[in-house]
């Protein structure tokens, strides 16, 4: 339950090692820069010329449809012989393309009479016969359907259509009329909105016959085309691969170089100040002490670093993977404390008690390993330990996949009469409703706690006094919640006068004017920012407020309870359908019952244990406004990209 | 009307339908284009008017073509909606008869100009099958007596026969008064007959009100740009036998006034412009199907009427034609959005 302690350094050097130092830097991947400072004298990296030449070559490879594959190692090469090769090849391919023009022209000429014959497929007859008419004037185009149904009113008129095809909107085909009358027709067709289309000269033949020859032609043109765009012989193959791992070189050369804006540059000597891990520094020392001319100072404790440090937690096996979940909220500042490993705890108990099952505890176990084994996932890892305290919970239920006397033997065995506790039984609801709240009290107190430890890291004291979430909120809700409980359970009063004065009007005093009272421990002087009025005023609204709060806050740990005695109802109706089925389908029922139980309950259920700890818990003492430890690393390198 | 169940489905497909219309941020982009061509293309990729202009590839859109599709438009969403109307009496049948109105008036207008030879050419295709009369045999009448053959067996003999007796007494306007009045007076018959009684009278509503409208619309026009050519009998003769908010006899007195201003006075002093908008102001009638476009748009989106909500969306849908062939010309006249903007009724 830790924050990774951190050190202050410097590094400086001539500029040119600038780029190894790096290097090492982002090979060891525990260096966080320190970007405070001037910007005028931080380097220029908007030119970077490994980008540009990078986003040409990705675009030769793109255009040769090199498939990206295995990314290859990262081999050394020099700039100039990247910039010839990238140039060779971005000549050829815009050779390549003039010649792809004329032949995609061509295509698309072809397909547009293919297109066309497609509707004349029916006819059998020569076009070449048909255009070669003397006396006959031929049209080919397509007719409306509107403009074809006035076609019977023009029926003692001297011209013919005839339709081949009708796509729900034109009756493609020919219209024939004699030549000495053909501009009248031409002009009739005209107003029934006929579309000429005109057959291209490589057409001949049936449309049978031109079509097969068509696509015979456009399969060459294809072939043409992809022998222009694909490299095929082995010299261009071998030649793109080292154009690959050029791209992979440029590419870890275009980051170091942008990395060299998190530097500052005086003459010819390079300041690069940061964070690194108190337990690395030595190694990192050593490392750059290897790089020419560099030199590295000292490294300060982060105490007396110019800036606050960053944060990087550092947390044991089992809280680990609940770091997610924080840094979902937040991060801690770098001298708050860490709230990991309480998350961890709480966390796991809140979803085990609301989850208590043997079996369906130990398969969420299961899968979390699987998730967590194989995909990497680290709320698998955050599933089986919840699974676990699910199945401890579960053992305490006496529940097993929903079988509820499954373990009354071990609970005879053990001695005991039956189960430790009867969940679905009327008698336990009270007991589960009231535990869930003081539960609920109980976390409230330890992150009230928390808030306080915190505040006194961070040097706060009038919020470690007066704050609602300070030592005043602590003593208030501690003493109004203990003297009821007192007073409920065992009978006893304990608001006396005293009592009341000490734990519940001093506290509620000292947080009603926890502003004043607040400045006038930082500052030795009181001052009522708003005046005396506004002061009270502001004070009565805001302790409306953090009662309401607390109340609230209280009040829902209740759903604790509540989603207890739900999981227990739900697999008692999946039991009560299983009996009702019979024998045969009963264990199939049961299977299903609870595979949906567990996805549906185990879903609400972490969100509502997650629910609890951001809102209930969280607010009370975590403020998150740290600083991310954001080491300078690389990216793994590509050898294609997205083409521009 | 519409007794079954089932048509019901009318209602939310009428409103899914009418969610697509154009908004007034859309009309202002339309208004600003440049040509036809651009107003074609903007509609063809709205999806209002996608089922209308699909396969429309056309690089030059013209106006005809542009109307032609528009009108086509609407005939689609009729044909999507009328296939939930199981009543007897089929009320849906008012929209068809509508349409046959406006190809006889049409058909009969270019006979009385010379010009029968070219009414083929904006007969609407999608028509043909649907109405009582052939219209391929209408589109080859050439005078009075083959007109009236084609009618023949419809009611629209009847009602036009005498008026087309004589060629030297043609009088369009009379047969647009017969014509119009026989389509009001059978749709307020259709509606008695297959709706029930609490439904009927927001439905008649709705075509009362157009009628209504009609008709102040023709006493506007008239006292605007023909003063003094019709005399107040025979203005009262071309005025349709409905009314609903003006009665009888106001229209009448207005339909007698001297001038537009002494039209305004009664108009206004019965707080007529309270429900159709001051023509004054607007310059035009266009204030009064403003209104009518509101009303059917609120008893679109809150009548549990299936044959109301029907009688409502195509309202709505011709009055947005109207509208896209006002931007049409405005644009092709290359009138100023402001100016077009007046015209417009939403």
């Amino acid at each position: 339950m830790a924050i990774e302690k951190m050190k202050y350094m410097n590094i400086y050097g001539p500029k040119d090692s600038l780029p190894g130092v790096l290097e090492v830097l982002t090979e060891l991947a525990c260096f966080h820069p320190d970007t405070d400072g001037k910007d005028e004298f931080r380097p220029n990296v908007s030119d970077n010329p490994y980008s540009e030449l990078l986003h040409q070559a990705q675009n030769v490879l793109a255009d040769l449809h090199v498939d990206s594959g295995e990314t290859p190692e990262l081999m050394q090469f020099e700039l100039q012989d990247v910039r010839d090769m990238v140039d060779t090849y971005r000549k050829k391919i815009d050779q390549a393309a003039a010649a792809c023009k004329d032949l995609l022209e061509e295509k698309k000429l072809y397909a547009h009479a293919r297109h066309q014959l497609r509707h004349l497929e029916q006819m059998d007859v020569n076009l070449d016969d048909i255009f070669s008419l003397k006396y006959v004037k031929v049209r080919f185009g397509r007719l409306p359907k509107e403009g074809y149904r006035k076609l019977p009113y023009y029926s003692g008129r001297e011209f013919s259509f005839r339709a081949f095809d009708f796509d729900g909107e034109y009756y493609w085909g020919f219209y024939f009329s004699p030549e000495n009358i053909s501009k009248e027709v031409d002009a009739i067709f005209a107003s029934l909105h006929f579309e000429r289309l005109r057959v291209p000269d490589f057409v001949h033949g049936t449309p049978t016959q031109s079509l097969a020859r068509i696509e015979t032609h456009e399969a060459q043109l294809n072939a043409k085309i992809e022998e222009l765009t694909t490299p095929t012989q082995e010299q261009t193959r071998t030649d793109l691969q080292v154009l690959q791992r050029m791209c992979v070189w440029l590419d870890h050369k275009a980051q170091i170089y942008n990395m060299e804006k998190y530097a500052q540059v005086l003459g010819d000597t390079f300041y690069l100040s940061g964070f690194v891990p108190k337990v690395k520094s030595k190694n990192i020392t050593e490392r750059l002490a290897q790089c020419p001319g560099c030199k590295v100072s000292d490294p300060i404790a982060s105490a007396d670093a110019p800036i606050p440090p960053p944060t990087q937690l550092k947390n044991n096996w089992f809280s680990r993977p609940f770091e997610m979940y924080v840094s979902m909220y937040g991060l801690p500042a770098y001298k708050d404390i860490d709230p990991t490993s309480f998350v961890a705890i709480t966390y796991s108990i809140l979803f085990g008690i609301m989850f208590g099952d043997l079996g369906q505890g130990l398969v969420v176990c299961i899968v979390g390993w699987l998730l967590h084994k194989f995909k990497k996932m680290p709320l698998g890892a955050i599933l089986q330990r919840c699974g676990v305290f699910s199945m401890i919970f579960g053992f305490l239920y006496g529940s097993v996949f929903g079988y509820e006397e499954l373990l009354t033997p071990v609970f005879h065995a053990m001695g005991l009469a039956g189960k430790p506790l009867e969940v679905l039984a009327p008698e336990s609801t009270n007991f589960i409703l009231l535990g869930s709240i003081a539960l609920g009290v109980f976390l409230i107190l330890c992150a009230l706690v928390y808030g306080m430890i915190s505040k006194a890291r961070r040097g706060y004291k009038g919020e470690f006094f007066f704050s609602p979430n300070g030592l005043a909120g602590f003593v208030f809700y501690a003493a109004i919640v203990g003297g009821a409980a007192a007073l409920l359970m065992l009978n006893r009063n304990l608001f006396t006068p005293i009592f009341i004065i000490i734990g519940l009007v001093i506290p509620f005093l000292m947080m009603y004017f926890a502003e004043p009272l607040t400045h006038l421990v930082k500052t030795h002087k009181l001052h009522l920012e708003d005046g005396v009025g506004g002061t009270l005023v502001n004070g009565f609204f805001e302790m409306f407020d953090v009662l309401l709060t607390f109340a609230s806050n209280t009040m829902s740990f209740l759903r604790i309870g509540g989603f207890v005695l739900a999981h227990a109802g739900m697999m008692s109706v999946v039991m009560t359908l299983a009996e009702m089925v019979g024998a045969g389908a009963a264990p199939v029922v049961v299977i299903i019952g609870n595979i949906f139980v567990m996805g549906m309950e185990g879903l609400i259920v972490g969100i509502q244990a997650l629910r609890l700890e951001f809102y209930e818990m969280f607010s009370r003492f975590f403020d998150a406004d740290g600083t991310p430890f954001a080491p300078l690393k690389l990216r793994t390198p590509r050898s294609t990209g997205s083409k521009e | 009307m519409l007794g079954r169940t089932s048509s019901l489905a009318m209602i939310p497909k009428s409103r899914g339908i009418i969610s697509h219309h154009l908004t007034e941020q859309e009309y202002e982009e339309l208004m600003h284009k440049r040509n036809v061509n651009e107003i074609g293309i903007y509609l063809r990729n709205h999806p209002y008017f996608h089922d209308s202009f699909v396969g429309i590839q056309e690089p030059d859109i013209h106006r005809e073509r542009l109307e032609d599709l528009l009108s086509r438009d609407i005939y689609y969403k009729f044909e999507s909606l009328r296939r939930y109307d199981f009543s007897s009496g089929k009320f849906a049948h008012f929209f068809l008869i509508d349409c046959e109105v406006h190809e006889l008036l049409h058909a009969l207008q270019l006979l009385a100009t010379g010009g029968a030879e070219t009414y083929i050419i904006r007969l609407p295709g999608f028509l043909t099958n649907q109405t009582s009369f052939d219209l391929i045999g209408l589109a080859h009448a050439r005078n009075f007596t083959e007109f009236l053959s084609v009618v023949r067996h419809t009611p629209y003999y009847g009602l036009l026969r005498p008026l087309l007796s004589d060629v030297a007494s043609f009088d369009y306007a009379a047969c647009e008064h017969a014509l119009r009045s026989y389509y009001y007076t059978e749709t307020l018959e259709l509606i008695d007959k297959n709706f029930p009684a609490k439904e009927r009278p927001a439905v008649k509503e709705l075509f009362t009100r157009e009628a209504e409208i009609y008709n102040l619309d023709l006493i506007y026009r008239i006292k605007s740009f023909f003063p003094g050519s019709y005399t107040p009998k025979e203005i009262e003769e071309l005025l349709l036998p409905v009314s609903f908010e003006v009665p009888r006899k106001r229209m009448l007195e207005m339909a007698a006034a001297r001038d537009l201003r002494q039209l305004a006075t009664i108009y206004k002093g019965c707080g007529y412009d309270k429900d159709y908008g001051d023509f004054q102001v607007e310059s035009s009638s266009a204030c009064a199907w403003r209104q009518l476009y509101h009303k059917s748009m609120h008893i679109l989106r809150f009548s549990l009427s299936p044959g109301t909500v029907l009688a409502a969306l195509l309202l709505l849908a011709k009055i947005e034609r109207s509208n896209i062939i006002n931007i049409i010309e405005g644009v092709r006249y290359h009138l100023d959005p402001s100016d077009i903007r007046l015209l417009l009724k939403y």
